[in-house]
C-alpha cells in the first residue's frame, strides 16, 4: 500500500518552493521568483498557502523604503517535506 | 513554473535541482574571503619578518594585532553585502563559525602569550612570537581542514592537513624571526591558493 503524498507538496510549484527553502536558512521574494521562474501573482499564491499551512513564514520588511518578503521553512514545513520524501520513495521502488 | 500535478519522478527532478541549485549559488564567489584574507595575512607576515629580521626587534610582531583592524573593516563590509544577498546558506554559516572561533583563539592566544613567558619584555615578546607559530599553523590547518570537508573541496583538506601538521615540524627548522615565513607559507596553501580554486570552479560551473 503507498503513502498518501501530501497534496499540498504534491505540485511542483510548491514542492519547488519548499525545496528551496529546506536549503538556506532563508530566500527572499524575488530569489525565488528567479529560481522558479514562476510569475509573481502565481507565486504570491502558492506561498499564501504554504504559510497557511504553517509550512513556511514570511516576513515582510522594508529596506531602504523598499518592501522585501522573506520566507523561511518551519519545522512543521521540514517535517511535511521529510515524509513526502519518505512517502515518494515508495512509489519509486 | 506553474502548479500543476506531478508524478514522483518528476518530484524527485525537482528537489535534487533545489540542491544543487542551492550549492551553486554558495560556491558563487565563495573564495572571495578566502583570498582576501590570505593576500592581507601573507602581506602583514612578509612584512613582520622584514622589520623584524632587519631590526632584530621582535617588537615588531605588534603588528600583527593589526588583523582586528582588517577583521573589523571586513566584518562592515559583509554586513553591508549581507542586506544584499537575496539568500542565506547554512554551509556558508557554519564556515563562517569556524573563522570566527580561529580568530578569537588566534587573537586571543597572541594577546595572552604577550605576557607569560617572562618578566623580561623583549625576551617576552621574542619567545612568544616565536612559539605562537606552530600553535597558529595547527589552528589554521585544522580551520582550513573543516571548511574543505564542508565546501567538499579536496585541495583545502590537504592544504590544511600540511599545514597543521607541517607547521609543528617545519618550526624545528627555523629560528627568530625566519619563523613568521611559515605563516606566510600557511597563508599562502591555506587561504589565498584555495580562494582562487574555488571561484576558478565556481564561475566554470
Amino acid at each position: 500500500m503507498f503513502k498518501k503524498l501530501d497534496p499540498l507538496l504534491h505540485s511542483e510549484l510548491r514542492l519547488a518552493i519548499m525545496s528551496i527553502l529546506l536549503n538556506v536558512e532563508e530566500a527572499d521574494f524575488v530569489y525565488i521568483k528567479t529560481e522558479t521562474e514562476a510569475s509573481s501573482g502565481n507565486l504570491s499564491v502558492q506561498l499564501e498557502k504554504l504559510s497557511e499551512a504553517k509550512y513556511i513564514e514570511i516576513e515582510k520588511l522594508f529596506e531602504n523604503k523598499k518592501p522585501r518578503t522573506i520566507c523561511r521553512i518551519t519545522e512543521t514545513g521540514i517535517t511535511a517535506m521529510e515524509n513526502y520524501i519518505e512517502a515518494l520513495r515508495d512509489y519509486i521502488k | 513554473m506553474e502548479s500543476n500535478e506531478l508524478n514522483p519522478e518528476k518530484s524527485l527532478q525537482i528537489i535534487s535541482e533545489a540542491v544543487r541549485r542551492s550549492r551553486r549559488e554558495f560556491e558563487k564567489n565563495a573564495g572571495t574571503p578566502l583570498i582576501i584574507w590570505g593576500m592581507s595575512i601573507l602581506l602583514l607576515s612578509l612584512v613582520v619578518w622584514f622589520v623584524w629580521k632587519s631590526t632584530d626587534n621582535p617588537a615588531w610582531n605588534f603588528l600583527w594585532f593589526s588583523t582586528i583592524i582588517i577583521w573589523i573593516v571586513f566584518s562592515i563590509i559583509d554586513k553591508k553585502k549581507e542586506k544584499k544577498v537575496k539568500t542565506k546558506n547554512f554551509l556558508g554559516e557554519i564556515i563562517g563559525y569556524v573563522w570566527i572561533s580561529y580568530g578569537i583563539f588566534a587573537i586571543g592566544l597572541s594577546a595572552v602569550s604577550c605576557f607569560i613567558f617572562s618578566e623580561n619584555f623583549n625576551l617576552n615578546i621574542y619567545l612568544s612570537s616565536v612559539f605562537l607559530v606552530p600553535i597558529i599553523g595547527i589552528l589554521l590547518g585544522f580551520s582550513a581542514m573543516i571548511t574543505g570537508l564542508l565546501v567538499k573541496n579536496l585541495w583545502i583538506v590537504i592544504a590544511g592537513i600540511i599545514n597543521g601538521l607541517g607547521s609543528p615540524i617545519a618550526f624545528g627548522f627555523l629560528d627568530g624571526a625566519d619563523t613568521t615565513l611559515l605563516i606566510s607559507i600557511a597563508s599562502l596553501i591555506t587561504l589565498l591558493i584555495p580562494g582562487i580554486i574555488l571561484n576558478l570552479q565556481s564561475r566554470k560551473e
